[in-house]
């Protein structure tokens, strides 16, 4: 019993070193000013996984968009052709090339 | 009972009945791509198999479906023939003011392919959406070793034209293979 209150003593204290802060919440004009080039290509799955949240925290993450109102249609349309770009402009180098 | 087994006698009657499409010649040489989708039906015949090939090409901006129909001793030879461009009718018209066609009635139980509203998730043939409005973008390409496109699809609820866009992977290698929509935005 000692022991699990020392691990779970401990464990909270490791929390409160590193606490958790939320990426903030972005507007369709924050999106709408995201540019991304193939210098994100790193970042693919850190970006599309932040792009998702945001969705996620409007409920609106794999909706169909018929079953959206007018602002979440755009939003969501917005947040997906950024990851859309990525996920094909930086997996399909030569898609562009004439 | 009588009643009721009348109405389901009717009702398989008229579900059962074959598609009826005009059959065009036309100059497939107008196409943007190969065939797509392509559906076989082969049948015992007096020279041996008779082989009729279903399938979609995408003319202009919109998917047409074409067939074909070739004769040979074995069904791959027959098959050959029937996928044979130059043997090609439409099954629908293409600019009719602009093509002189033969025109013929021809009936088939194959499924009957053609664009329709589509949901994340749906599996479907490719051609059962447009492609991508810009040429550029209607290329395949490759997303978690899957072969994908584009699509668009026009909404005109609500007296608004909306036009999403989207994207189908296909479900295996296979030149027929179906396809999954994965997103719709």
């Amino acid at each position: 019993m000692k022991l699990l209150a020392v691990l779970v003593a401990a464990s909270l204290a490791g929390c409160a070193s590193y606490p958790y802060t939320p990426a903030p919440t972005l507007s369709y004009s924050d999106l709408a000013n995201i540019k991304v080039s193939s210098k994100n290509c790193g970042n693919v799955d850190a970006i599309t996984a932040d792009l998702e949240e945001q969705l996620r925290r409007k409920h609106i993450l794999g909706v169909n968009p018929e079953d959206l109102s007018e602002a979440d249609r755009e939003y969501n349309s917005r947040a997906r052709v950024i990851v859309w770009s990525l996920r094909i402009g930086c997996n399909n180098p030569d898609r562009y090339k004439s | 009972m009588k009643k009721f087994c009348a109405i389901v006698l009717f009702a398989l009657a008229t579900a059962a009945h074959a598609e009826c499409y005009m059959r065009s010649s036309i100059n497939l040489r107008l196409a943007n791509t190969g065939p797509k989708d392509i559906q076989r039906l082969v049948t015992p015949d007096a020279r041996g198999q008779k082989c009729v090939m279903r399938y979609r090409i995408h003319v202009d901006q919109d998917w047409q479906t074409a067939e074909g129909i070739g004769y040979g001793a074995t069904e791959s030879e027959a098959c050959s023939q029937a996928i044979d461009s130059h043997r090609a009718y439409a099954l629908v018209e293409i600019v009719p003011e602009r093509i002189r066609a033969d025109n013929q009635m021809v009936c088939s139980d194959l499924p009957e392919i053609r664009v329709h509203p589509v949901r994340i998730g749906d599996v479907i043939w490719q051609s059962e959406v447009d492609m991508h409005t810009i040429p550029a973008e209607r290329k395949d390409f490759w997303y978690k070793r899957s072969r994908c496109r584009m699509f668009v699809e026009r909404d005109g609820r609500n007296q608004n034209l909306t036009v999403n866009q989207g994207i189908i992977c296909a479900l295996d290698s296979r030149a027929d293979s179906k396809w999954r929509v994965i997103d719709k935005y």
